[in-house]
């Protein structure tokens, strides 16, 4: 009986031990990242618009569910000129820029290249382009705030952004805001178009990569796990 | 559809409309059968064109992204005593200015309440007005007195002007020639006004002989010229005055009016259902949407669609085939507004103990420009102001640049309230703004064109984008020239 009541307790004390280690396991450092749609090695003619749609885990928490906002969620696209090339498969390390600008509220005004509550970031970017003083003009008004430099609207300041994560992010609209063959997308579900900045050649495509910007627990990283890489391969002219 | 009868059938705005023609709503027997529309959105616009579609017989559907119908018309409770609530998004109509609207009023016997000062919109002389200039304040008298004009830098043509005009009819004296030339306010171009297209407002003005502070008082910058001049024309042809008109809102809140078309088109309207994808054919359009809670697509045939989602929302749905190069311009260039308005509740009318007839402020502060008061909601003694400040900025922080900026002793504020538009997902802009010099061609009129079967409608789809009127107007439009197609 004793010895019994030992082993019950022995199990007991492992199952415990277990359990203990199980929680105190820290929780993948990396987030889940998968493009659902549109599937890879899909065929979309050029100029036309597709559907996208990413899921995100990470840290216990999934977009499914709204724990992670959609707006966690960037897609990017590439234009490759060949999409059997064994680069067009890398997705590129997110500038952290860009995780700044999606986790201010930067997006609930601005596009990356359309209109919406203010100006396009390429829009920005090709206004500002060959001018010195842009990079510092753009991280003040950043910072500080601005108005009417558009029309009658005005630019809250950001407090948030400490002056180099401001500066980061002017450098990186006058930098990679005017792209062609980029173009970025925030949330989980969407539509992307099939741009080409030239005249694209028979194994020419767009590479999707999506990524995780929100916030990370201590250790974790932005290197996705899953399948947050696709091509679509263009078709037509 | 031809140009022509398209621009006759903008015309005809008001006559578009079907309010309370409830015997229409049936098909006649032996008739072909009813025409099916698909409306993309449930904001004041899609649920009025649903409403008109409903009206001629047509077989309607509203698809809503969002669990709640209204969009930017919404009434908050959530944080007010006693009953008190305030318009976050559609603010104010006005009379003259809101026609249609006031159609919609009377058929569904729903209340007027109203609201001076209104966005800060022009006070009857001499009540209690206050402007920041140049971090000074002035009252309506001060800003009357020719020497404080001279001191502030007008020149003597608008000394002149201002001694027996308000601030606020400036544009008259600059655009006076302009505006007579305009012949056809149904359209920008062909009144001998072509060539403004490629300057801004504020350069007319300068060229007209404006003073630097007439100037600053205007605005106009990037402001397309061509566009201002139109608007003051169409303003002048439905007889709206520069001061706007006197100002309203819904009893119960604006929201009464969605909820007035919802009511009537009830299952027709289904919340949740966000649209994922566009596809036309020449005999019709199928339209994909998830329902709420499912993961799977369904699918609805429709011979028509009408786009009443904001167009930076709206670009995120895949059409298919893609909308032509001239459509796809306009979706993608179009620059809306998207303002917050900052709610304060506060236990007294504290201005009254500093000497002010009211709360009508305007300020030069980064985080406010300025404040006004709603009038009672409910029986309260306590009363909701609002303010103006930019999207993004926390209402605490705003409260904060008002008790700075404010002139009396001390405020009975409790509480600084916001709805923050920039983070909606579903309806994050309000009014479009001005076009851009240069790009009135480009967008005009394409904006009010449909482009096959999917038809747009909107603030911004009517010759004067103006609140929730040109949402009605937009929509009345387009639920008759689908009858008509």
């Amino acid at each position: 009986m004793q010895f019994k009541i030992l082993a019950l307790s022995t199990v007991v004390l492992v199952s415990s031990l277990s359990a203990a280690l199980i929680r105190a396991a820290p929780p993948t450092s990396d987030p889940q990242v998968d493009i659902t749609s549109p599937a890879d090695r899909s065929r979309l003619p050029w100029q036309s618009q597709g559907s996208y749609a990413v899921t995100i885990s990470y840290d216990g928490k999934s977009t499914r569910f709204d724990e992670i906002p959609s707006s966690d969620v960037l897609l990017a696209t590439s234009f490759v000129p060949d999409t059997d090339a064994p680069a067009a498969r890398r997705a590129a390390p997110l500038p952290q820029a860009l995780a700044d600008i999606t986790r201010s509220n930067c997006m609930g005004c601005h596009d990356f290249n359309a209109s919406s509550g203010g100006p396009s970031f390429a829009a920005i970017g090709k206004r500002y382009a060959g001018q010195p003083a842009a990079a510092a003009t753009l991280a003040a008004h950043i910072r500080d705030g601005s108005r009417g430099a558009w029309g009658s609207g005005s630019m809250p300041p950001h407090p948030d952004l400490a002056p180099a994560q401001a500066g980061a992010i002017a450098n990186w609209i006058l930098t990679h805001g005017t792209d062609p063959a980029v173009r970025y997308y925030v949330g989980k579900s969407g539509s992307f178009r099939m741009i080409t900045p030239g005249k694209p050649g028979p194994r020419a495509g767009l590479v999707l990569s999506a990524y995780y910007t929100g916030p990370l627990t201590s250790g974790g990283t932005r290197n996705a796990v899953g399948r947050n890489v696709v091509v679509v391969m263009g078709t037509g002219s | 559809m031809e140009r022509r009868t398209f621009l006759k059938t903008v015309a005809a705005g008001l006559g578009a409309s079907m309010i309370g023609s409830e015997a229409l709503a049936q098909t006649a027997p032996g008739s072909r059968p009813a025409k099916k529309v698909v409306v993309a959105g449930a904001g004041i616009t899609g649920l009025c064109c649903a409403y008109e579609l409903m009206q001629r017989g047509i077989d309607v559907t509203v698809l809503e992204a969002s669990g709640r119908y209204g969009g930017h018309v919404y009434t908050g409770h959530d944080g007010l005593s006693d009953g008190l609530f305030a318009d976050y998004g559609a603010d104010h109509l006005t009379n003259p200015g809101y026609e249609q609207f006031f159609r919609y009023v009377d058929a569904f016997g729903l209340k007027v309440v109203p609201y001076p000062n209104a966005e800060g919109s022009p006070l009857p002389a001499n009540n209690g007005q206050m402007t920041m200039i140049g971090g000074k304040f002035y009252s309506e008298t001060m800003l009357a007195d020719p020497a404080t004009q001279r001191a502030l830098g007008f020149n003597d043509r608008e000394i002149a002007f201002l001694a027996s005009h308000p601030w606020y009819e400036l544009p008259a004296l600059f655009l006076a020639d302009h505006l007579a030339r305009f012949h056809d306010a149904s359209g920008p171009f062909g009144n001998g006004c072509d060539d403004l297209d490629a300057i801004d407002l504020d350069a007319l003005y300068a060229r007209q002989g404006a003073s630097q502070r007439a100037r600053d008082y205007l605005g106009g910058q990037h402001v397309n010229a061509l566009y201002g001049v139109w608007r003051l024309a169409v303003m002048l042809d439905r007889g709206i005055p520069l001061s706007e008109g006197e100002t309203f809102h819904l009893e119960g809140g604006n929201e009464e009016m969605p909820k007035a078309f919802a009511a009537r088109l009830g299952a027709r309207v289904k919340l949740a259902h966000p649209i994922t994808a566009i596809q036309r054919d020449a005999t019709g359009v199928t339209v994909s949407y998830t329902a709420y809670g499912r993961d799977e697509p369904q699918t609805v045939r429709a011979d028509y669609v009408v786009n009443c989602i904001s167009l930076p929302v709206f670009r995120r749905i895949p059409v298919t085939p893609a909308l032509s190069p001239a459509k796809q311009y306009v979706v993608d260039n179009l620059t809306y507004s998207s303002h917050p308005f900052f709610v304060f509740e506060a236990e007294t009318k504290f201005w009254l103990d500093d000497g002010f007839q009211t709360l009508a402020m305007s300020f030069e502060h980064p985080d406010i420009s300025q404040i006004w008061v709603v009038p009672e909601t409910a029986k309260s003694s306590r009363v909701i102001l609002k303010a103006f400040g930019p999207a993004g900025v926390s209402p605490q922080r705003v409260l904060a640049a008002f008790r700075e900026l404010y002139p009396g002793k001390r405020d009975t504020i409790v509480q600084a309230l916001t709805w923050d538009w920039s983070k909606d997902p579903f309806a994050p802009t309000c009014e479009m703004e001005p076009f851009a010099p240069g790009t009135l061609k480009q967008f005009w009129p394409e904006i009010m064109k449909p482009d096959g079967r999917l038809y747009f409608a909107g603030t911004y789809a009517d010759a004067l984008s103006r609140g929730m009127e040109s949402c009605v107007r937009s929509a009345a439009r387009v639920a008759q020239e689908i009858a008509d197609a």
